[in-house]
């Protein structure tokens, strides 16, 4: 199997859902791009629409500079008041034992 | 020669500030106003105009005993009319805001008598009869230790207090009591400090900015004044520090820094 990479995308102040969905939309047109998830501190309150995004992991093909400087050309669009980005594996790819044990796929 | 209070060391803005708060000859600088019904509203603990309950019948009535600290110690009003004890919970951000929960406990304790107050790592709670909490939250919530946006009127879920800011410099909420008004640019509280919806939103009017916060603050943070900069304060902290930790050890040892 296949692990592919990620790219995380870290930025200086918790995003709108509005702006994540922005970015996420930018991203997911390229092909190189096969996931994009966001995370963000979780809401205690009814109207759960209104979530905050504080990390967003992009599942690329191959990270090369080409790939990180056309992800880097959306952040700066996006987010002006900056963000870092880290490359690595942050979300899980395959089953762990307690998944296994909950019997899912 | 009377004694005069230092309250804090240092010449910093953060060490004047919170010399200033924690006086209580200083008067708080009021820079919103709010009104009555508005404040209980936040507070959730009654309706407005509903009766305040009571623990006990008044002081008056009860037939107090004799005893020369109760003729000497004046009630707060609302022990007078024998209140429930209730609480006003503040969370105040890690960037910049008026005031920290630390500093909170100084000023509460200089500033309100028969209160009690405790601090956590990101919120301050004060506890007193309903009538003197009332007086107390009026109090902060219009005068300069009150921010819209770095601090939060929060009577659980407060988590918050170090996460990032959202795009428009508000502190996160989970329960999202409070929306920011990008029409008028103010803050508004859409719910009491539990998380009930309240009737009508109340302002608490526009977010200082950046550099004024960073004027009014008490902390001391690497993106603003630090503490190694006030060389005063540091030389408290250490020697506080050598204190506690050598000062039941070895305490013929001279403090060394």
């Amino acid at each position: 199997m296949k692990i592919r990479p990620e790219i995380q995308i870290f930025p200086f102040k918790l995003i709108s859902k509005e702006t994540a969905d922005k970015i996420t939309d930018e991203l997911t047109r390229f092909d190189f791009v096969t996931n994009v998830s966001v995370h963000g501190p979780s809401i205690n309150s009814n109207e759960n629409e209104n979530y905050m995004v504080g990390w967003i992991w992009i599942e690329v093909e191959d990270n090369n500079e080409t790939v990180q400087r056309i992800i880097k050309d959306v952040c700066d669009e996006y987010l002006p008041f900056g963000y870092n980005i880290e490359i690595g594996r942050f979300t899980k790819y395959k089953k762990g034992v307690s998944d296994y044990i909950k019997g899912l796929n | 020669m009377a004694y005069k209070a230092q309250f804090h060391p240092g010449k910093s803005d953060p060490s004047k500030n919170r010399r200033k708060y924690m006086d209580p000859s200083y008067k708080l600088q009021k820079i919103r106003s709010v009104s009555d019904e508005d404040v209980v509203r936040v507070l959730g603990h009654r309706q407005p105009g509903e009766d305040y309950k009571s623990v006990h019948p008044p002081l008056e009535e009860m037939g107090e005993p004799e005893c020369p600290i109760r003729e000497l110690v004046e009630p707060t009003p609302g022990a007078k009319a024998g209140d429930r004890i209730r609480y006003v919970q503040f969370t105040d951000s890690v960037y910049f805001a008026p005031i920290s929960p630390y500093q909170r406990s100084w000023m509460y304790s200089y500033r309100y008598r028969g209160m009690d107050s405790g601090t956590l790592s990101g919120r301050h709670v004060v506890e007193a009869r309903e009538r003197d909490v009332e007086a107390i939250a009026k109090e902060l919530i219009e005068s300069e230790t009150f921010d819209a946006a770095r601090t939060g009127i929060r009577g659980r879920t407060v988590h918050g207090h170090a996460l990032r800011l959202d795009e428009n410099g508000i502190m996160f909420d989970a329960m999202q009591r409070y929306v920011f008004d990008k029409s008028t640019g103010e803050v508004k509280y859409v719910k009491d400090m539990v998380g009930e919806p309240i009737p009508a939103p109340i302002s608490v009017g526009k977010p200082l900015s950046e550099d004024e916060l960073k004027k009014r603050t008490t902390i001391y943070r690497a993106d603003g004044v630090t503490i190694k900069q006030d060389e005063e304060v540091l030389q408290m902290v250490q020697n506080v520090h050598w204190e506690r930790s050598f000062g039941g050890f070895e305490p013929f040892k001279e403090a060394k820094f």
